[in-house]
């Protein structure tokens, strides 16, 4: 069974114009892109990287199998820098 | 250059309000004007406004201006991350010391009274301990690095009659920890007990914090918008006009509060303020309330210490000796202000004669050499 994704919840975010700020509880702020912003709204609730890709490719419109292989080097980019984790 | 002077930081500061009559411009600025605004709304911490007033398309803007206040925006925010970290960090400490404690303005604002909370960008954290706390709640932020930057002006001072204690870190990072929620002699008519009843909560980091209730909040924001500055500035203007018409405020509570903090005067001068700068709709019980208010004497001297271009600590005392109720207590507070700790003069550069010299001047009849 795929591993859930979640959001940080102890993670401090703010939306930009251009994507959204996130500062985990240890490291660096980073600068989200749009796409990357959207992905991680969508981790409000917790979601497979299957879920999270074939919800974005929905509300883009763009190709399930090129949002996925995104969506799996964003979640690992994330949740090395602290902003997801594994949902219990 | 004033925001009086650009209609356009009026209208961007009260982005977000369905009811504003406001002009916007139609196309994009030139040049000068556009430095202007962005001077304006730096000065006046406008940025999270503007952003959203861009995003939303209600300012029209080229591309490089876009760009522009994205990158500001950016800068401005994780600014704001930083001030909300210390926060959390802040409330543990005071938590874990078993103070009770508020959030004020700053980031409560801007997670309880404005749509996004990257509308509103804030410049440290503030936080209000009852009276008797304040030392407890200075020694609790010590661990987060927070150091008191002036020497308590006498023994008990801070706990009967300061506003606020200011706090910085090596970083400068500050954080205010206030006793109560204006400068004398507004502050020291709130009855303290009033501030600690079960307010609003909200989440940040995963942590809920405390903040007040939406009528208090609403009376914090005329307190700073009518007493904070002056000129006025218009975020605190545009915070309660945000609340007023958010829905949440009950205006008879409202009232009510006020009477009893002895604040009518600033509220409905606040909401006049606001009322008249952003165009908002006259047919509101708070807005009719504030156009029909006569203030006492009273309340227009202790105003006018406020309201001047050269506001000074003297004008509050003659103000706070002449209105406030109980003459034990005006003795109390004058004691306290001829008698100030040494360590707090040396902080000031002063002298106990200088500091005489400038009390006596500031009492009625008194002069200034």
């Amino acid at each position: 069974m795929s591993a859930r994704w979640v959001r940080a919840s102890s993670a401090l975010s703010r939306r930009t114009l251009d994507g959204a700020l996130v500062r985990p509880p240890e490291g660096e702020t980073v600068h989200l892109s749009a796409p990357a912003a959207a992905l991680l709204r969508a981790l409000d609730v917790p979601r497979t990287a299957e879920e999270a890709a074939a919800d974005l490719a929905a509300a883009t419109g763009a190709d399930p199998e090129v949002v996925r292989w995104d969506v799996d080097a964003l979640l690992a980019d994330l949740a090395r820098r602290g902003v997801v984790e594994a949902a219990s | 250059m004033s925001w009086r002077d650009e209609p356009v930081a009026v209208a961007v500061a009260s982005h977000g309000l369905a009811e504003a009559a406001v002009e916007w411009p139609r196309q994009p600025l030139e040049a000068a004007p556009w430095e202007r605004l962005l001077r304006i709304v730096d000065r006046q911490r406008l940025t999270g406004l503007l952003a959203g007033a861009v995003g939303d398309e209600r300012l029209p803007v080229t591309p490089e201006q876009r760009a522009e206040v994205s990158e500001r925006h950016r800068e401005a925010m994780i600014g704001v991350l930083e001030r909300e970290a210390l926060l959390i960090d802040a409330a543990v400490e005071l938590d874990g010391a078993g103070v009770p404690w508020r959030v004020l303005k700053g980031s409560a604002s801007a997670h309880l009274d404005y749509d996004d909370p990257a509308l509103r960008v804030f410049g440290d954290v503030d936080a209000l301990v009852p009276g008797e706390r304040v030392l407890d709640a200075v020694e609790a932020l010590a661990a987060v690095g927070a150091r008191r930057q002036r020497p308590p002006l006498g023994h008990g001072f801070d706990a009967r009659f300061a506003k606020s204690v200011e706090l910085a870190d090596e970083q400068g990072r500050q954080i205010d920890l206030h006793r109560t929620l204006a400068l004398e002699p507004f502050g020291l008519r709130i009855d303290e007990s009033d501030l600690f009843v079960p307010g609003a909560t909200f989440t940040v980091g995963g942590r809920s914090l405390p903040a007040l209730g939406v009528e208090e909040r609403f009376l914090l924001a005329c307190y700073h918008a009518s007493l904070g500055n002056y000129p006025v500035r218009l975020v605190p203007l545009r915070d309660l006009a945000g609340i007023a018409l958010g829905g949440q405020l009950d205006p008879a509570r409202t009232v009510a509060l006020a009477e009893r903090w002895w604040a009518r005067a600033v509220t409905a001068d606040a909401v006049g303020t606001a009322w008249r700068l952003f165009g908002l709709p006259d047919a509101s019980p708070l807005a009719e309330w504030a156009t029909s208010y006569r203030p006492s004497r009273g309340e227009r001297l202790a105003m006018d210490a406020f309201q001047r271009r050269d506001r000074r600590q003297a004008h509050r005392t003659v103000a706070t000796l002449r209105t406030l109720p109980g003459l034990s207590r005006r003795a109390a507070y004058l004691s306290a202000l001829l008698r100030p700790d040494p360590a707090y003069l040396e902080s000031r550069g002063l002298g106990r004669g200088q500091w005489l010299r400038r009390a006596r001047a500031a009492l009625p009849g008194g002069t200034r050499r």
